[in-house]
């Protein structure tokens, strides 16, 4: 029998986890206390001994907050995965740890008291706020579980973000945040696993009490002949997965990635029924999250290394997803309506074109000259002012620009070639890799230079660039499962981010600067360079202009039609990469510029493909241009970086969208 | 040497000099001859507070990311800068001269470089007499300072910051902290490994001093650190919260230059001899 395999194979596996993880724990404990001290440790330890204290108070609460933390992070993962019905769902996915992250850094702000009376409560309420969101951008699509998972991405990088914004102003006071923020399950005493153990089975009994109707749910057309109000069932599977894994997030940060790990392991082990996935994810989350802080904490008795075991376990979430997609089977056809459909047309797109221009040269004026004075008043500067200004101006303006015009024709490639309207250069993981790029050159050379960072960035993007022609050579050329490859990277890279943040390097804060777009650094050098890739990019993209207007309608016809899908898949991916590439040099991974101007250009009325892409670049460059003006201004004299302020503008634009269609 | 644009300053009249660092800063602060700008202004009064900005020293902004237009549209005729901000120097270099000069964060015990900065800064603010006597002062004020530290000669001490509920930063080797204390003829408690920047970041439960000694902690303290640490069996068992030797410490900047250790050492005194601040 199936399912007898199933039971023994996660048995052995989770054994094999437990094991070696309590071993080590006891390892870890004798570390502290003689064998003959052990019972006493545990259950009355003596307050003379500071081993038997940190037995008492701090190994054995720790263990417990794991147990506790991975099981609520797997029964969330589970039912997150039933009620969306989508084997890459998980609780980060809501947008929660962003949510209450940004709650937190808010309250440290603004609210101190707040933060000293309840730090759970804060820290929960702005998870659900993020949960709420997500609910209110996915109503009219009846929580479609796409439409969930894109909002709840969105929100949580655009929380990210302000988080992000708030660090800048405030450098060194919030740095504990990121600590925080990268799941420590470090205790001193036993708050949190009181805390954790009640919720968790309130919440887990309330879990087994709807395990009927989320059965049923999974039966896709069946659900509402058997009488299953689809929605209520969604939104109170939904509710009760948000506060599972709030919980957590309240108690001990964001662990990445075990909410994921756990129901797709129990998967893979043959727990297809849903009611063994509810048992197995929680089981196997915990054994998961239990092996990886046991060797955190060894690795940390051994080394004096800490590492954030959230981060950790984030790290070991880009092989699991990798592992996963082949297993996934998404659909092939366009998930929202397709990029061409719904839109009017305009008539002359070339005067709406030249328009666009016209617009873009009055920002780029603006730009220039409107700006403000070292004692904040605002100023328009003529004449010499103006030449010297220009040299500090024009770089940063021009390389927005550039970038913006990249992401905007990478983007536009993207959408009409995956038919996907959500689909986003930054997807592909390419600025992903150029960040990796950034983190090696910062800790391999004692002090590198504007140029030695560039370089690495490149070789970055460039590796990452060859990983993904790679896997479409191999044979793999579903798109979707390439565009979740690039997530993969992203995530690998926000985990060795956070343990990098985690160590409280001050070299950090530059990293953290790049990540969230800042053209400070921009001199001529690379703002001709961003120039030149941007003319190269607009001068190639007409080529691709008869394939993009044809693939949209299918990938029959396309082949009816005699392109060959590979090559074009081939082609189109290398040019994007490029351009990706070459725009987050400049601009950080952190922008939503790529998905939302060819959205804007459709909105204009483009349909077509070559007046889309030109549209969307002058749209794309303008609204880089303005994000950089914006950040240079609105804080002075501190500088809020053109990334971060383009994701600031673009994303409450784009769940506006989504929430519409 | 420094380039005069041709009659537009005289020679001998005061350089307009920017520091992008606090503790060159409080050097020139303490030569009489403060910088036109630094960056974070605001931010002087939680780092810094000793000795006081003069009012009229212009904003550049982020630490991290100097804004150049202010810089620029200041004109001024020397830039100050650590290598903290290497990868941006090339900037700076388009407005004005640059001097890097190493303090905090090469590896080894900051002292030495302290008294290098200060004698170039004494140079090139054409003061090397008062730069001279800034280090005798201070040498001699940390000395009697350490003859004067009451209880606090027989007491170890050791000074953290709480990073976050659970992690604090612990100075040892490589900060100003440890030189001052050696200086004093104090012991520091902690003698554990340190980065470059003469920090560790370390589990509160590994605070683990063994014997007596007496804790200060200064700003900026998470909000609810603690209210939280109150209520940890761990924390209230650690020797030097049993026996009541945690105090808060005054604002001293920790990558600071003479200033900040003088301000160390008379206020180590002040609490030795007094059992307070």
């Amino acid at each position: 029998m199936a399912s007898d395999r199933s039971v023994k194979g996660a048995a052995l596996v989770s054994l094999s986890m437990f094991l070696p993880a309590l071993l080590g724990m006891l390892l870890l404990i004798l570390w502290q206390v003689p064998a003959e001290r052990l019972y006493a440790a545990l259950f009355a330890p003596d307050i003379a001994m500071v081993g038997e204290l940190r037995v008492h108070y701090s190994l054995m609460p720790r263990l417990a907050v794991c147990l506790a933390s991975g099981t609520a992070l797997g029964l969330s993962g589970a039912v997150l995965q039933q009620v969306l019905q989508n084997p890459l769902a998980s609780p980060s996915t809501l947008g929660i740890s962003a949510g209450a992250q940004l709650a937190l850094s808010i309250a440290i702000l603004f609210f101190p008291g707040l933060i000293g009376w309840s730090r759970d409560a804060v820290a929960l309420s702005g998870g659900m706020i993020a949960v709420f969101l997500v609910f209110a951008f996915s109503w009219r699509q009846q929580f479609a579980p796409f439409t969930v998972i894109l909002s709840g991405l969105i929100i949580g990088l655009l929380f990210a973000a302000v988080s992000a914004a708030l660090v800048l102003h405030n450098e060194r006071y919030l740095a504990g945040l990121f600590l925080w923020g990268s799941g420590v399950l470090k205790q001193y005493d036993w708050e949190a696993a009181r805390a954790l153990l009640p919720r968790l089975a309130v919440l887990t009994l309330l879990v087994v009490l709807m395990m009927r109707p989320l059965i049923l749910l999974g039966l896709e057309d069946g659900a509402s002949a058997l009488g299953v109000n689809v929605l209520v069932v969604r939104i109170a599977g939904l509710t009760l997965a948000a506060a599972l894994a709030g919980v957590v997030t309240a108690q001990v940060g964001v662990i990445g990635f075990i909410g994921l790990a756990g129901p797709a392991l129990a998967r893979s082990l043959g727990a297809d029924h849903f009611k063994r996935q509810l048992f197995w994810s929680p089981v196997l989350g915990a054994a998961l999250l239990l092996i990886t802080d046991v060797a955190v904490q060894l690795l940390d008795a051994v080394t004096n290394i800490s590492l954030p075991t959230g981060a950790v376990t984030a790290l070991l979430g880009a092989p699991v997803l990798l592992w996963l997609l082949p297993r996934l089977r998404m659909i092939n056809k366009p998930a929202l309506s397709s990029p061409t459909a719904g839109h009017h047309r305009v008539r002359h797109p070339a005067l709406l074109l030249t328009l666009l221009f016209a617009l873009a040269l009055a920002a780029l004026w603006l730009s220039l000259s409107f700006g403000r004075a070292p004692d904040g008043s605002w100023q328009f500067v003529r004449g010499d002012m103006f030449e010297a200004l220009l040299p500090w101006r024009l770089p940063r303006s021009a390389a927005a620009f550039a970038a913006g015009t990249m992401l905007a024709i990478s983007g536009t490639i993207l959408q009409r070639f995956t038919g996907n309207a959500m689909a986003s250069p930054e997807i592909l993981g390419v600025s992903a890799g150029a960040g990796l790029g950034i983190v090696a050159a910062l800790f391999l050379l004692s002090a590198p230079s504007y140029l030695a960072l560039t370089g690495a960035a490149a070789l970055g993007s460039l590796f990452v660039l060859i990983l993904l022609l790679g896997i479409i050579l191999s044979g793999r050329t579903s798109l979707n499962q390439i565009l979740l490859a690039g997530v993969a990277l992203s995530a690998l890279l926000s985990s060795v981010f956070a343990i990098l943040m985690a160590t409280g390097d001050p070299r950090m804060m530059q990293l953290f600067t790049w990540m969230t777009g800042s053209t400070h650094g921009i001199t001529p050098a690379p703002a001709i360079s961003a120039g030149i890739c941007a003319v190269i990019v607009l001068l190639l993209a007409p080529l691709f202009s008869r394939w993009l207007d044809i693939l949209p309608l299918g990938r029959d016809t396309a082949q009816e039609l005699g392109i060959g899908l590979k090559l074009s898949t081939l082609t189109l991916l290398g040019f994007t990469a490029f351009a990706t590439a070459a725009a987050t040099l400049v601009t950080g991974p952190l922008t939503f510029v790529g998905l939302m101007a060819p959205h804007l250009a459709r909105q204009c009325g483009f349909a077509r493909a070559l007046p889309q892409m030109v549209g969307a670049a002058l749209l794309g460059g303008t609204m880089m241009l303005f994000a950089d003006w914006l950040g240079r201004v609105v804080d002075f004299p501190w500088q809020v970086p053109s990334g971060l302020v383009a994701t600031l503008i673009t994303s409450p634009l784009l769940l506006w969208l989504l929430s519409r269609r | 040497m420094l380039l005069q644009p041709e009659g537009a300053r005289a020679a001998g009249k005061a350089k307009r000099i920017v520091s992008l660092d606090y503790g060159l800063a409080q050097t020139m602060i303490a030569l009489g001859e403060p910088p036109i700008a630094i960056p974070a202004v605001p931010d002087w009064k939680t780092w810094v507070l000793e000795p006081p900005l003069p009012a009229g020293v212009a904003n550049l902004g982020s630490m991290l990311e100097i804004n150049m237009e202010v810089l620029q549209q200041l004109e001024p005729d020397l830039i100050l800068t650590t290598p903290y901000l290497e990868a941006s120097r090339h900037l700076f270099e388009r407005v004005a001269p640059v001097e890097v000069l190493p303090v905090h964060a090469t590896g080894t015990p900051p002292w030495p470089h302290i008294l290098a900065a200060t004698r170039r800064i004494g140079t090139l603010l054409e003061r090397e007499s008062e730069a001279e006597r800034l280090i005798a002062q201070s040498e001699e004020t940390i000395v009697q300072a350490g003859a004067r530290s009451g209880r606090l000669r027989d007491m170890p001490c050791f000074f953290v910051n709480f990073y976050d509920l659970y992690h604090v930063r612990v100075y040892g080797r490589n900060s100003l902290y440890q030189d001052v204390l050696d200086r004093m003829g104090i012991a520091n408690a902690w003698q554990g490994e340190t980065n470059a920047w003469g920090f560790s970041l370390i589990g509160i439960e590994d605070l683990d001093i063994g014997g007596d000694a007496e804790m200060f902690y200064f700003d900026p303290v998470p909000p609810d650190v603690l209210a939280a640490l109150g209520r940890s069996p761990l924390w209230q068992n650690m020797p030097f919260v049993r026996s009541g030797q945690v105090a808060h410490f005054p604002t001293v900047l920790m990558f600071g230059t003479l200033p900040s250790a003088t301000r160390i050492a008379t206020l180590l005194a002040d609490f030795g001899s007094n059992d307070g601040f």
